[in-house]
């Protein structure tokens, strides 16, 4: 192992708890990477993630951590050919059985921390919730208002038409 | 937040909302617009739309739509323009009675040809997302290339009849329909389904070679059982099409009196891409040496190549000499070479045995690859692009 792996440094989430975690966890953020690159000095100084609890942030370093030495993230792919699909790995669905409110806090933190993995997990988490679910009940799981008038919904169902199932 | 300050779905920005639409099918994308206003905006980008274009108002109207449409216009992949004359139809008395009389007095007036025209024009000019055109026609969408078949499936499905020589004849012309492809800079993939087209000299015969933007970015060509004329209108699009990584032609044998395949050595001539990974050449007669050069300039970039039924044109040797001759000329020359398919190689005027072909067949690809490649179906577009194959064999 790498001196730079076993690096330690301090995040401090948006609630304000220190929270000491490897150099080479906190990598897989995008974004922690290139501030410890502008930084220099890695470990010297606390470096704050000011939209993330403390809660949360520990539950994406868990994320991190398991995923550590997965290859490095590619380029995020094009959206036209990106392939639809909700497979998950089974450690990621384990890790994914949350509440509604902690998986929504994780995608935005991945998001913010620039985790393009632990996004998609997040993603195809809640597209499998939203799959072979009706309208009221995707309204129902997500509690969601309908403001429909009776010829908008109407004329969705007509537009629905044009598109393939597949 | 929702009610209970809590962070939900309707907390993500729209960015991250149609990211989680991204992962879902049409089915679940269809539901998901029917929630709420904001859904039914927010997961259209993603539905997957393929319009199918008739030379028929209301298929005009509606793919018009779709395109003035602020959300939709933006989820259009694919159009499938069919050329057909319906009204030229033998069953076309009996749609009338399913169709609005409206179709009868259109097919009638010549000047609505402009419609189907425009309409295409508009949607390559509309819809950021339209990457492929599939030119087709309901007798020739009965035919094979499972995938794009089901792209065609329309409501004239079922009067969907193998295509002949004898079918009506459309009233557009290949050219027509190639020149409103135009400026379209998002087009990678075109085919060109069996179609009657109109080769009269009253309809435009050339290809606009300034409207022809869509070359640029043209990646995928397959087309079948093209009539001469209509694939002397394909030959200078594809010598232009520089970055072509895919090429696909089937043909089928014709009485010409006799039986025979027709000649595709000016295509074997006119293609020089700096990007062909695949090939599969099916039904074609050719010169060998035209067919080898052309082989030898995409060699260094060629994953796949599939022939099947390749005639090749030589003055009367035995047939296991013209394929081993080619052979030791395509001998090692293909690095990156992962699968090689030989169907029924044949030599025009000659005849010989299925077990000699199957021997032709071992050497040649023991010799082209230095070792027999393994037994892999070669792929269609559709499939290979559906399961991000992605031409890596």
């Amino acid at each position: 192992m790498s001196s730079t792996d076993e690096q330690k440094i301090i995040l401090v989430s948006s609630d304000g708890v220190n929270i000491e975690t490897a150099r080479i966890i906190a990598e897989r953020s995008m974004l922690i990477k290139n501030m410890i690159d502008d930084l220099g000095n890695p470990g010297e100084e606390p470096i704050p993630i000011m939209n993330v609890s403390e809660a949360v942030l520990r539950k994406v370093l868990e994320w991190c951590d398991h995923h550590k030495k997965d290859a490095p993230p590619e380029k995020d792919e094009d959206a036209e050919s990106r392939k639809k699909t909700t497979d998950i790995e089974e450690w990621d669905q384990k890790f994914m059985q949350v509440d509604q409110e902690m998986l929504f806090e994780i995608i935005l933190a991945a998001n913010y921390m620039d985790i393009k993995a632990l996004l998609d997990v997040g993603c195809k988490t809640v597209a499998n919730m939203i799959k072979g679910k009706s309208p009221e009940e995707i309204r129902k799981t997500f509690n969601i208002q309908n403001d429909f008038t009776p010829e908008e919904e109407e004329q969705i169902r007509r537009e629905n038409e044009w598109a393939e199932d597949r | 937040m929702n009610a209970h300050g809590r962070v939900g779905l309707n907390d993500l920005p729209l960015e991250l909302q149609q990211r989680i639409c991204r992962n879902l099918p049409g089915r679940d994308l269809k539901q998901l617009r029917l929630v709420s206003r904001h859904y039914a905006s927010a997961a259209a980008r993603d539905l997957p739309i393929i319009i199918h274009l008739f030379d028929e108002p209301q298929s005009c109207r509606d793919a018009l739509e779709i395109a003035r449409h602020p959300d939709l216009h933006i989820a259009v992949t694919a159009v499938a323009v069919d050329v057909s004359r319906i009204k030229n139809h033998k069953c076309f008395s009996s749609w009338i009675r399913s169709i609005p009389w409206e179709l009868a007095c259109y097919q009638e007036d010549p000047s609505s040809a402009t419609v189907l025209l425009e309409t295409l024009t508009e949607l390559l000019s509309t819809c950021p997302r339209l990457r492929e055109i599939i030119i087709t026609n309901v007798y020739g969408a009965a035919f094979a290339l499972p995938y794009t078949r089901q792209k065609c499936y329309t409501k004239f499905s079922p009067f969907l009849e193998p295509y002949s020589s004898k079918s009506p004849r459309s009233r557009f012309s290949l050219q027509q329909i190639l020149n409103c492809l135009g400026p379209s800079e998002s087009l990678t993939s075109l085919t060109v389904m069996p179609a009657c087209f109109n080769n009269t000299p009253d309809v435009p015969t050339n290809v606009s070679s300034e409207n022809l933007a869509f070359l640029e970015s043209l990646k995928y060509f397959q087309c079948l059982s093209q009539e001469d004329k209509a694939f002397a209108v394909l030959l200078p699009i594809l010598a232009s099409a520089k970055h072509l990584a895919w090429l696909a032609v089937r043909e089928f044998a014709r009485y010409t009196p006799s039986l025979s395949f027709p000649s595709r050595t000016e295509l074997f001539d006119t293609i020089r891409s700096d990007s062909l990974e695949y090939i599969n050449v099916d039904g074609c007669q050719a010169t060998p040496d035209s067919f080898r050069d052309f082989l030898l300039h995409h060699a260094p970039n060629l994953k796949i190549i599939g022939t099947k039924k390749t005639r090749l044109v030589i003055p009367a040797v035995s047939i296991d000499v013209a394929w081993r001759d080619l052979a030791s000329d395509l001998a090692g020359r293909f690095p990156k070479l992962d699968y090689l398919a030989l169907e029924h190689p044949d030599a025009v005027g000659l005849r010989f045995s299925g077990w000699t072909r199957g021997q032709v067949c071992d050497r040649f690809r023991h010799t082209v690859m230095g070792r027999l490649a393994q037994e892999r179906p070669i792929l269609e577009l559709e499939e290979a692009l559906r399961d991000e194959y992605r031409i890596e064999a």
